[in-house]
């Protein structure tokens, strides 16, 4: 892609969030059962759910609905969720920051960890190594999560180990060291997951980049052979993974609930489902809208990386 | 390996219905908080773990265990239930009704203060009472505050309850959760109650984190001198057993409030680690309408009675942590338990009699719902749907979203399926609830059969009855009716489980496991909480 | 998390080895699943309340469960419906995901740009999500799942479906065929469709996996096979719950999940590199 094209890249965004909206509110309007039944529960009568339907605004027409909503979000107000009671924004805020240092820290890990792995398997693919490298990938993509978690937790934070807390969240500003402790498990176990797939992606990558001309024109020039792997090739194949981590950072972000359960870690992914269950409209609107954002924003700068990485998409 | 929590005898209704036939030991709450420690110490921090959603603090609109947990420790009610399944008062100095049981008089105490130092009076219990009365608030548990037609504020220090009919139950129901007492301004301020408590109790919100965490600080002007003992208080969400597990045995947490059955066991082998378990009056209910075919026919719904291993199923779906029941709601842990009647036993010969006398000598299918949340109903629909199978009834299982399952099948008439019931402060509330159609919901559509009328006016006149041994006449009449006839499978009651280190001493284990007041406990030197 | 792209194939005994792997694994995996359908020790909705939670034994060779239902037993009746899952929902992804992307890629312009606009939004919400709206809307069962994760797949189906059509669709036989007059659908399917299956089978082989995870993952949020029946993932979930008390129950599913789904990758991945190169052999 080359630069030019970004104002359109991210009006083609804005659009797809636009949809997004609409999207998630029809299905989340669709299904059965509203805020009022999730809040009252078996204390549920006819008269009850009417008077707390009309205290709630949910007895109003679903386009105005939606319309107040995208009101609010166009001017910066993310609503009321319906039943925690409490503006939106700062809960989201909070969880939102959860998140991305999750994910961050976890794609930072995988990277570290895949792509070395990757380049070295590609390079002498076909050996042992490479054999070794790729088998060990399918054992990271075939454990379900909620039983690696829980393996994680009764290995490291039970004694006789107990190196790290089992589960919960300390916030930066309060204890750096606590953050820290309390991210390693539960980053441990999204780094194996996502490390083998972004070795595999990172493997492929590379071996296309050694069979192509490019390379070969470097290779002919007489360039050492390390310069030609790690300024050429690599610098090309990174194209690839970027693209693969852009992919994984909106995973991380909305679709790890089960290991944010298991860790009790207050991210996004928990607010969503529990937003979902308890069909909290603002609430499931909002925390979309923002994955989506996010998986939007990542993807443009993985593609401007991409284009600023490789020569042959440089030019135009 | 600590053995949990042994306590000698089973005092209370020794050897009752169910009590000895589980082969686990019971603890008897009111010896639970009594154990010599030695002079209470004050000071440290107390970190429970708490399990699922916790979602307001607001307690009039409160629906989960969790906000009452919470809600529990950062106000006080007019009265409060003791361990022993009495009442005494809390705000409350002193109550009494008038003499021809019309109405309640209660007494507040002096000095109290609520957190934002305002004096509490007469005013604030109005004006809680009458927001939740109000039909225009939608509050969940209305019903089971009994039936009040007013609140009066007689003077500064004196609140009248008029009532539409004569109710010997009010103070003890006046202690349920959803009748925690809110300042006056807190109540002018409802949009905000979800996140910023007006109360009176021992400790004062500090930070609150929607399904995450509760953090709150001793209120020092608390109007019982010396309490609460704890500085800090913070209970946090885990939502997973292995993890909550995990963190007790790694002292992150403190206690556990609300144990699952399926942790039980590994909590008891921790060294150091008190599992208690208490007779509890939480149930699943089966939900068989008693006024649509197959079940309007008496005999189907005997013969389902006797198609159950009540010792078996209650091994099974509370993992040896319950006392089996005889399809109605009133367990050991109620005053009025009727320890006399006997458990059903299963006969399965007999049951296929009923079935074939009934037309139904093939057994027939029957569409069973199932709501995903809590995780026991399905356990219980797993159960009931193999012993039922025995005798050809064949139940077909739909596991469904809870909201769905709330907007389309709870108490709709429309299929068959298992409810959930915590323990509630008195036997009227839950009786109420479930069989009259003119306090409650009449969930299993039997209000108008002749039982069920029988039932209903039983009911009403154990309202009016203040006599003890008059009452204990009329609820064993209810148990035994509604054991024989009612609109209801319920196999098992489950027990209220905790599990605390022995550093924390005087815990709250009681029936009602909602009710989590923590102004008693303190810490000893050596827990974690008093070297932070 | 997708592939992107194809990589070169490596050497050829390596390449047998995984085909050969994959291939075993997987028809290890249908054949359970076949006999399970025509034989278990004991029927597996079977219930034991004497016996729960037993160590393996040569009565209960994988032990039992919470239940005392015999935990071999439900593996092979479980492996049909778990097999269904993954297979169906990838093969509703693929029946959505193909046509659209195929006309798409081929007839560009502000069809294309319409449609994509909409993959994208679908795209930026997290799969589990998706599926979770939609299972939640549609109700419980066996069914609803398969379609629930195989609607949620099918947004990914086109977006790699089509980038391999349009750079299908500039290669010189698709000019080819467009210059002879060959009709719109002849084109999509008759030439474009054929060249571009290497990455759609590996797209495929991943997804199964894909589907199997995530009907545990919906198990886990309680929207799972309606009881007293399961698929494995249903199986790891309920076990997963003692796992502090007991691992036995969670081991026969467990292992069953994950064979399966390296099998069906490896399975995908020989397969695609045979492709690659009858594709080379043909065009030298």
């Amino acid at each position: 892609m080359a630069l030019a094209l970004l104002p359109r890249r991210i009006f083609y965004g804005l659009v797809s969030l636009a949809i997004l909206s609409v999207i998630i509110f029809v299905c989340t309007h669709l299904l059965p059962g509203d805020a009022a039944t999730a809040i009252l529960g078996e204390g549920a009568t006819p008269a009850a759910l009417a008077a707390l339907r009309a205290r709630l605004g949910l007895d109003q027409p679903a386009p105005l609905q939606f319309a107040h909503w995208l009101g609010g979000v166009l001017t910066g107000d993310f609503g009321v969720s319906t039943t925690l009671n409490q503006p939106a924004g700062p809960i989201i805020a909070e969880r939102f920051l959860n998140s991305m240092a999750l994910a961050l820290v976890t794609i930072f890990c995988a990277a570290a960890i895949a792509i070395p792995l990757g380049v070295v398997a590609a390079v002498r693919r076909g050996s042992r190594l490479d054999g070794t490298i790729l088998t060990a990938s399918y054992v990271g993509i075939s454990i379900p999560d909620f039983v690696l978690g829980p393996v994680l937790i009764l290995l490291f934070a039970v004694p006789p180990l107990a190196l790290f807390p089992s589960s919960g969240f300390v916030a930066f500003a309060a204890s750096p060291a606590g953050w820290i402790a309390h991210l390693v498990l539960p980053v441990a176990a999204l780094t194996v997951v996502l490390t083998a797939h972004l070795m595999r992606q990172t493997r492929s990558g590379m071996l296309d980049v050694l069979n192509s001309d490019y390379v070969r024109t470097a290779r002919l020039k007489g360039l050492p052979e390390r310069l030609v792997l790690w300024r050429h090739a690599l610098r090309n194949a990174l194209g690839t993974t970027l693209a693969v981590l852009a992919l994984d950072l909106g995973y991380l972000m909305g679709s790890i609930v089960i290991i944010e359960e298991i860790f009790a870690y207050p991210g996004l992914g928990r607010l969503i489902v529990y937003a979902v269950a308890n069909r909290d409209i603002p609430l499931v609107e909002d925390v979309a809208l923002v994955i989506g954002t996010v998986y939007v924003a990542a993807n443009l700068v993985a593609d401007i990386a991409h284009a600023m990485l490789d020569p042959r998409l440089a030019r135009p | 390996m600590a053995p949990p929590r042994v306590v000698p005898a089973l005092t209370r209704r020794a050897f009752g219905r169910g009590l000895a036939t589980t082969g686990t030991v019971l603890a008897m709450p009111w010896v639970l908080g009594r154990r010599a420690y030695g002079e209470a110490k004050p000071g440290g921090q107390l970190t429970v773990a708490l399990y699922k959603d916790l979602r307001t603090l607001n307690p009039i609109m409160g629906i989960f265990g969790n906000e009452w947990r919470a809600t529990c420790n950062l106000y006080n009610n007019l009265t409060r239930l003791t361990a022993k399944g009495g009442v005494e008062g809390d705000l409350a100095e002193s109550y009494a009704p008038s003499a021809n049981g019309a109405s309640w008089t209660f007494t507040l105490r002096q000095g109290v203060k609520f957190h934002d130092g305002s004096a509490l009076t007469a005013a604030d219990v109005v004006a809680t009472i009458e927001k939740i009365l109000d039909p225009a608030t939608a509050a969940p548990y209305k019903a089971e505050l009994g039936p009040i037609a007013a609140v009066k504020a007689v003077d500064g220090r004196t609140v009248r309850f008029d009532l539409a009919s004569p109710y010997a139950d009010l103070p003890k129901a006046l202690a349920s959760a959803t009748a925690r007492i809110v300042s006056e301004r807190g109540i002018a301020d409802f949009a905000k109650l979800d996140s910023a408590p007006h109360g009176t109790g021992p400790f004062i919100l500090k930070e609150f984190a929607p399904n995450d965490h509760v953090l709150m600080e001793r209120n020092p002007n608390y109007f019982r001198t010396g309490r609460p003992y704890l500085d800090r208080l913070l209970l946090r969400v885990l939502p997973d057993t292995t993890a909550q597990v995990a963190a007790l045995e790694n002292r992150e947490v403190d206690a556990i409030g609300d144990v699952e059955a399926d942790s039980f066991a590994r909590l008891s082998a921790i060294k150091g680690v008190d599992a208690a378990q208490v007779v509890g009056g939480t149930f699943n209910n089966l939900v068989l309408y008693a006024n649509q075919p197959p079940f309007d026919d008496e005999r189907v719904r005997m013969a389902l009675r006797l198609a159950m291993d009540r010792e078996q199923m209650t091994a099974a779906i509370t993992g040896g942590l319950g006392t089996p029941a005889d399809d109605e709601p009133i367990s050991a842990a109620y005053e009025y338990f009727d320890k006399t009647l006997a458990l059903r036993k299963q006969d399965l010969a007999k049951a296929r009699e009923l079935l074939k006398q009934a037309g139904h000598g093939n057994g027939f299918e029957h569409r069973l719902v199932v709501s995903n949340s809590p995780a026991s109903r399905e356990k219980t629909a797993v159960v009931v749907q193999a012993m039922a199978a025995q005798i050809g009834i064949q139940f077909k299982i739909e596991l469904m979203d809870n909201a769905r399952y709330g907007a389309t099948i709870w108490n709709k008439g429309v299929a068959s399926y298992v409810g959930n019931y915590g323990t509630r402060p008195t036997e009227d509330a839950i009786l109420s609830k479930l069989y009259s159609a003119k306090y409650g919901i009449d969930e299993g559509r039997w209000a108008g059969t002749e039982a069920g009328k029988r039932v209903e006016a039983l009911i009403e006149q154990g309202r009016a009855v203040t006599d003890s041994a008059a009452r204990r006449k009329i609820y064993d009449e209810i148990q035994r009716i509604t054991s024989d006839d009612g609109p209801f499978i319920i196999p098992n009651f489950f027990n209220s489980l905790y599990a605390s280190w022995t550093y924390v001493h005087e815990w709250p284990a009681l029936a009602i496991n909602t009710e989590m007041r923590l102004e008693e406990s303190w810490l000893s030197p050596e827990a974690p909480g008093r070297k932070a | 998390m997708t592939e992107l792209t194809a990589a070169a194939p490596p050497a050829r005994r390596q390449r047998n080895a995984y085909l050969a792997l994959g291939l075993a694994l997987t028809l290890a995996a249908i054949a359970a699943a076949a006999l399970g359908l025509l034989y278990t020790p004991y029927p597996p909705a079977r219930i034991d309340l004497l016996h729960p939670l037993a160590r393996p034994s040569l009565g209960h060779l994988l032990g039992t469960d919470r239940y005392g239902r015999d935990v071999l037993s439900r593996v092979l009746a479980g492996g049909w419906r778990s097999l269904t899952l993954g297979f169906g929902a990838t093969g509703l992804g693929l029946a959505i995901g193909l046509p659209v992307a195929l006309a798409t890629a081929y007839y560009r312009g502000a069809v294309d740009q319409i449609v994509m606009r909409f993959v994208d939004a679908l795209l930026s919400i997290p799969t589990l999500v998706f599926a979770l709206l939609i299972i939640v809307g549609l109700g419980p069962g066996q069914a609803q799942a398969i379609v629930a994760l195989g609607v949620a797949a099918a947004p990914k189906f086109v977006r790699i479906v089509r980038s391999a059509a349009l750079s299908a669709a500039s290669e010189d036989y698709v000019t080819a065929a467009k210059a002879r007059g060959e009709r719109a659908l002849y084109v999509q399917y008759g030439e474009v469709l054929p060249n571009i299956w290497p990455p759609v089978i590996v797209e495929a082989s991943v997804n199964i996996g894909f589907a199997l995870m995530g009907g545990a993952a919906l198990s886990y949020l309680g929207l799972g096979t309606q009881p007293p029946f399961a698929d494995w993932g249903v199986m790891i979930n309920e076990a997963q719950k003692q796992i502090s008390v007991t691992f036995w129950p969670l081991l026969g599913p467990a292992l069953a999940i994950s064979l399966s789904i390296i099998g069906f990758n490896l399975f995908g991945e020989g397969l695609r590199d045979r492709l690659h190169l009858r594709a080379a052999l043909a065009d030298a």
